[in-house]
């Protein structure tokens, strides 16, 4: 289990994100930094910093749908917001689940060249009606099979915007799966530029 | 006895009807019968071998993959058509339901292997080919990076550039549907064919092989039974020329072989390559007793010994029932020493060839009496003489007339023989049970030729502790343990997670191959997993190490499935990896993969032979001892098929031909079917004997009678087997052909040796 501490930071056309790895020991303070830039005419940057090697490292970046870090959460489902004009939408209908009224909403990629790099080739939403947020996503692979499942929980209203602090993705096929939690989730709380640097990956994670 | 005979003489129909209900239940159940191609499931549940294999699956996957090679000699594969071909295959395959296709290592091609590549910066990972390639210098770049990094080199792509390979892993626990993984292969590459004239397609892997015995067997079956049934009419028509005398014992054979069948389905037995011979064996065996009874009761009715058709009928399975229960239990027992072996293939053959036997002697003590009780009495053509009347007088005469001719032709065949035994060796491979010409044999020894090989072979590495394969003590002797296999010619790759860390070592100083060699602390490795983590897929690795970093595995190629080669090959291992992988130390060293498994079969292939010929010999041994009454007798009886097993090991060493699975079976099956020529003819000696004849007399007159029968039992077990030299699989062939020349050895001894032995001391061995 990796134990990471993520800050990050939405300009208007990048974000940086930075994150240092806490556990498990091998690993300590070996930390990620991301721009990631809006559009695809150019890649995010990522750099890391290897603590036995000492040296920081840029590596390339990857693919919508590769999985990130070992888990079941490709680098597009991470994101949690997909890219909205890169798929058919279709409101399917509504239904009761878990208590909550939601609408099924279904998105297709919209060619097969997008279905074959993002890995899927259909994804169903289950969105709540009242706060607008999804609380179950199930993805179809390219040959039609179910997938993966992602249910999203214990969603709460931080700094006044709804956030799911865990969210539990299954994947039918393998049996694995991977649960992500957050902790400690601060919105707009005034980090600085500098935090975003190389500087600041070799120097390691310290508590505020 | 005569109550029992004299009750099923008394309610015919009922015994009909009956037999008929229970062929009907047996066929609607051999309706279920199920085929196993698996050769891991030929082992036994408790072999490290099988069970290694679950534990490879279970944390590794399974390395069973279905191979698709490309070739084209004069163009290479390195231009856009051939590159674009890659890229298409391998979107086709990745959308084919019956295979796995979520990691790297479920499909490995030219189109989804990953290069780690050093830059400036730091590390990228990335698909040789992410897209067809446009330009000259595109194509020119990923042949140059795909030959640097070596790892795919062979694996992918040949080194001369002018093959490549397409591995996919079916779906777990499929199995039952490698034939149709086969079939949608085939199609596949016979439209690809069409389209791309100047390149040539190869299918191989051992989901192929199973798949391809998958559909062989039933065919087999389906094929050789009407063959083997019009040999048998044609012979029955010979003997007997009247319709009654050809169906009866056909339609006796025919039940046998249904109960038998219907038997192994109800019991959830399987069938294997070889117990597909079984349905041959039983009519082939089964027959005798059937002949044996007509002919009784032809003679008897010739000789119009008894006035009342019922009288005499009870009278011959009076006379029958003994020595043909005598024959049924030897040849029975023959096939049950196959027990004394571990694989089930092999013990399952022989139960159930026992099983037949004893429903095809039930099945003709019961049908042919109800039947012809049944039928209107006929009357019989007195005028005929028997068939190879003339040649049996002959062969008297001449028994008779130059016995040491015949001691001296034995004594040279005996020689040579021994000769051969000497230079028996045993195989199991998978790939020789087809013929050479087979397409997919010649398919397999291109790929091997071209590519690292379609074998597999696994060692796992416990190294007992978490994150213990990070060590760089431990990737050190990964490295050498590689080193040292790689050496063996037979060996076309190895690969193992120490090779990736290498690279990525190299990668990350600025590529200098001077670095590549493995990471110099765990923390290191480590990190340089979480780092490729990033650009790579996680999964990339999950073949060669558990997430937990505690076991490893070296995945090895090989170029043939010979186990001679592997039993070589693990010897020479043993010593190296007790000192790099020390039990003391808590690691544990497991192999696996198709090539131990056939080691492994190889080398119980050699126990249960061993085994069950010495079971056999002593038990039939022991079992004349008890029929004869005379320790002398029974030591006589075992002289002919004592020969006949001898000749049988010895022309398979003469001839080359190994020991393996199916050719196992014709010491302990040709023991079994032999001995009954020797009893039948002792048991008429006997008799003739005992009523004052000389020797000559005596000769003459067992010749007469059983000479006849034996003759014909011959001719019909050796046609029999030799139907199977049309089978489409090797082990079928050669244990046809010889088990026929083993017949015919038995059947000259017997009738020549036999009376050469008994003439020389026919006032000691009086029987």
């Amino acid at each position: 289990m990796f134990v990471r501490e993520t800050w990050s930071r939405s300009v208007k056309i990048t974000s940086k994100s930075i994150t240092y790895f806490l556990a498990p020991s091998n690993v300590r303070d070996t930390a990620l930094l991301t721009w990631d830039y809006d559009g695809i005419e150019k890649d995010d940057d990522q750099w890391l910093y290897l603590p036995a090697l000492k040296k920081v490292r840029r590596i390339s970046s990857s693919d919508r749908g590769d999985y990130f870090m070992g888990t079941d959460f490709t680098f597009e489902d991470i994101k949690q917001t997909p890219e909205l004009e890169d798929y058919h939408w279709t409101l399917t209908g509504s239904e009761s689940l878990n208590g909550f009224d939601v609408w099924v909403v279904q998105a297709e990629p919209k060619s097969p060249a997008l279905k074959r790099n993002l890995g899927y080739s259909k994804i169903q939403y289950y969105i709540r009606k009242d706060i607008h947020m999804y609380i179950k996503v199930d993805f179809w692979d390219r040959k039609e099979q179910v997938l993966k499942h992602l249910i999203s929980s214990e969603i709460k209203k931080i700094d006044g915007i709804w956030t799911a602090m865990s969210g539990t993705m299954t994947n039918v096929q393998t049996g694995h799966s991977t649960k992500l939690s957050f902790f400690e989730h601060h919105y707009n709380s005034g980090l600085s530029d500098r935090l975003f640097s190389e500087r600041m990956l070799k120097r390691g994670y310290r508590e505020k | 006895m005569k109550t029992i005979f004299n009750w099923v003489l008394t309610h015919p129909k009922l015994i009909l009807l009956l037999l008929l209900a229970i062929t009907a239940v047996a066929a609607n159940q051999a309706r279920y019968i199920h085929i196993e191609t698996d050769v891991d499931a030929m082992l036994p549940k408790h072999s490290d071998a099988y069970l290694n294999k679950q534990v490879l699956e279970e944390r590794f996957g399974s390395t069973d993959m279905v191979i698709i090679g490309i070739l084209n000699e004069k163009e290479g594969i390195y231009n856009q058509q051939n590159l674009a071909l890659v890229e298409e295959l391998t979107n086709w395959l990745g959308e084919q339901p019956l295979f796995r296709t979520l990691a790297l290592n479920d499909l490995l091609s030219l189109a989804t292997i990953k290069d780690i590549r050093g830059t400036e910066f730091g590390m990228d990972v990335e698909p040789f080919m992410d897209a067809v390639p446009e330009t000259r210098e595109q194509i020119e770049h990923l042949k140059m990076r795909m030959h640097a990094f070596g790892i795919y080199e062979d694996v992918i792509v040949s080194a001369d550039g002018k093959g490549t390979i397409f591995a996919v892993r079916p779906l777990p626990d499929s199995r039952h549907k490698y034939a149709d993984i086969y079939n949608l292969i085939q199609n596949k590459v016979k439209e690809l064919e069409a389209k791309n004239s100047n390149n040539q397609f190869f299918v191989s892997g051992r989901p192929v092989i199973e798949g391809v015995f998958g559909v062989y067997m039933p065919e087999e079956m389906k094929r050789m039974q009407p063959i083997i049934m019009m040999l048998l009419v044609l012979l029955l028509y010979i003997s007997f020329r009247t319709p009654r005398g050809v169906f009866l014992p056909l339609v006796a054979v025919l039940m046998a072989e249904i109960w038998t069948v219907g038997t192994m389905a109800a019991l959830g037995i399987s069938i294997y390559t070889i117990t597909t011979m079984l349905p041959i064996l039983i009519m082939a065996i089964g027959i005798a007793d059937a002949v044996h009874f007509l002919s009784r009761e032809r003679l008897l009715a010739h000789y119009q010994a008894y006035e009342h058709e019922k009288e005499r009928l009870i009278e011959v399975m009076h006379e029958l029932w003994k020595p043909m229960l005598m024959t049924s239990i030897t040849t029975g027992v023959g096939f049950l020493s196959m027990l004394a072996s571990e694989l089930p293939p092999i013990r399952e053959f022989g139960l159930f060839a026992a099983v037949g036997i004893v429903y095809a002697l039930l099945i003709t003590m019961l049908l042919f009496p109800a039947a012809l009780i049944v039928l209107p009495e006929k009357k019989a053509d007195n005028n005929r003489k028997p068939l190879f009347s003339g040649y049996v007088e002959w062969s008297s005469q001449f028994v008779l007339h130059y016995p040491k001719r015949i001691m001296a032709f034995f004594a040279i065949l005996v020689v040579v023989s021994a000769v051969g035994i000497t230079k028996l060796q045993v195989d199991a491979s998978m790939i020789e049970q087809f013929k050479p010409d087979d397409p997919l044999r010649s398919a397999d020894q291109v790929l091997n030729q071209h590519f690292s090989g379609t074998t597999s072979l696994d060692i796992m590495i416990d190294t007992g502790r978490e994150n213990g394969l990070l060590e760089p003590e431990f990737l050190q002797n990964l490295v050498h343990l590689q080193h040292e296999i790689e050496k063996d010619p037979v060996v076309g790759d190895t690969s193992s997670i120490a090779e990736f860390l290498m690279l990525m070592n190299q990668a990350l100083h600025a590529d200098d191959p001077a670095w590549k060699r493995v990471p110099d602390s765990s923390d290191l490795a480590a990190q340089y997993l979480l780092l490729y983590s990033f650009s790579g897929a996680p999964d990339d690795f999950e073949t060669f190490m558990t997430g937990d970093y505690r076991q490893a595995h070296v995945r090895i190629n090989m170029k043939s499935d010979g186990t001679e080669a592997v039993s070589k090959l693990l010897g020479s291992l043993q010593d190296k990896t007790d000192i790099w992988f020390p039990k003391e130390q808590g690691f544990k060293v497991a192999w696996a993969g198709t090539g131990f498994t056939l080691h492994r079969l190889s080398e119980m292939i050699i126990e249960g032979q061993v085994a069950s010929l010495t079971l056999s010999v002593v038990s039939i041994f022991l079992l004349c001892w008890w029929m004869f009454g005379r320790l002398l007798v029974a030591v006589v009886a075992m002289i002919p098929v004592s020969l006949a097993v001898t000749v049988n090991y010895g022309t398979m060493g003469n001839l080359g031909v190994p020991l393996d699975i199916a050719t196992a079976l014709t010491g302990a099956m040709a023991l079994g079917i032999g001995v009954d020529f020797a009893i039948h003819y002792l048991h008429r000696y006997h008799e003739e004997s005992v009523v004052n004849h000389t020797h000559k007399e005596s000769v003459t007159n067992t010749n007469r009678s059983v000479g006849h029968a034996i003759l014909f039992n011959t001719i019909v077990v050796v046609g029999g087997f030799l139907v199977l030299l049309s089978a489409a699989l090797y082990p079928q062939m050669k244990l046809g052909a010889l088990i026929a020349a083993t017949m015919i050895v038995c059947y000259l001894a017997t009738i020549y040796l036999f009376p050469v032995l008994l003439g020389l001391g026919k006032e000691k061995i009086k029987v």
